[in-house]
């Protein structure tokens, strides 16, 4: 996906993630949002032009995405004395199923 | 440029901790830089591999993670104690083995920390290649080393089982998005043609095999009480794991 307003369609039917992503989100997204945050991943923490070569537009419309992203919790961004640095906004900790009863148990060992 | 690679598998008992002690012997045998991370923080256990036995470590990648230390403070340099002279050098980030810090990680951590971790550790250890000894299976914690790994060895045992699970493992690093990724089969019965499974796992993954390793008597003697490559280096196992780690490498 290399147009910008595909871009913006896309992320316009994305749920927010208020407490960040966890790995299965990155396998299930849709192809062209999955990959691409799979590649940031990869990358760990890249500046906004590297975002503007992943995303094939132009610094001002990749750093329109990276807001959107970032709003809806899938990026963070971090200001630096030169351009911004966008990274993948993990969720702290994996959810759990177990009662409190059994960490409390736990919690004794 | 350093490499991150991780070694993991869909079932426990593969061998994953033994491989990556192996593996990282090897690299330092030939002069690197090597960082072992434990991140099988509910049953940890590469530590027994370098001699650490009940020692308890100052720190560990459960203080780093608790935000108590940083990762390379909770590295150890096993280089000394492992019994044969290395030009390279192998730092161990071992996990905790107090029931209190395992049973605190059950309910998982924050796996960008431990990504942050893996990153600082290869800075600060000046480390040419970081291995990740993984936790059993699909989960939050090891998908994301998975994905943020160069290169990655699967390790199975010819069993059915095994065969079903490695195939789930496969596809899921292939989708997130693994380079450069290699087959290990291990504890292989000896009355098992290697070229024919070989050819089969080959041909059923699309994956090529890096390492065949048949069930030794040298290895289940030596019962992780010791670097299978550094006791028996001229051992056709560590001609295999010399393989593997080229391999793992390209």
């Amino acid at each position: 996906m290399e147009n910008f307003s595909d871009w913006q369609e896309t992320l316009l039917h994305l749920p927010l993630f208020p407490d960040g992503v966890v790995m299965a989100d990155m396998l299930t997204l849709p192809a062209p949002l999955g990959s691409f945050l799979r590649r940031v991943l990869r990358m760990r923490q890249l500046p906004l032009s590297q975002l503007a070569q992943l995303l094939q537009l132009s610094s001002e419309q990749a750093a329109e995405i990276g807001q959107i992203l970032v709003e809806k919790g899938v990026l963070q961004r971090h200001v630096t004395d030169a351009e911004p640095e966008y990274k993948v906004r993990f969720a702290p900790k994996s959810k759990t199923r177990l009662s409190d009863q059994v960490w409390n148990a736990l919690g004794d060992l | 440029m350093s490499q991150i690679i991780s070694v993991h598998s869909f079932r426990g008992g593969t061998g994953k901790s033994n491989t990556t002690a192996n593996l990282a012997a090897t690299f330092a045998a030939q002069g690197m830089r090597v960082g072992v991370v434990d991140t099988d923080i509910q049953s940890p256990g590469i530590h027994i591999i370098f001699g650490m036995g009940d020692q308890r470590p100052p720190h560990s990648l459960n203080d780093y993670l608790n935000g108590d230390c940083r990762i390379e403070e909770a590295a150890m340099d096993m280089t000394p104690g492992l019994g044969v002279s290395l030009k390279g050098r192998v730092f161990l980030i071992p996990s905790s083995t107090q029931i209190s810090q395992i049973t605190r990680f059950l309910k998982g951590y924050d796996v960008g920390v431990l990504v942050d971790g893996y990153e600082q550790a290869i800075k600060m250890l000046n480390l040419d290649a970081l291995l990740i000894d993984t936790h059993p299976g699909l989960n939050n914690e090891t998908l994301m080393s998975v994905s943020v790994s160069d290169a990655l060895a699967v390790i199975l045992r010819p069993d059915f089982q095994d065969y079903q699970g490695t195939a789930v493992i496969v596809d899921i690093s292939r989708r997130l998005g693994v380079q450069n990724m290699v087959l290990v089969a291990n504890k292989i019965p000896l009355n098992l043609h290697l070229d024919q499974l070989r050819t089969n796992l080959e041909t059923q993954y699309r994956c090529p095999v890096g390492a065949l390793l048949p069930h030794s008597e040298e290895m289940m003697a030596l019962g992780s009480e010791g670097v299978f490559v550094l006791r028996y280096p001229n051992h056709p196992i560590s001609a295999e794991i010399k393989r593997l780690a080229q391999m793992l490498l390209a």
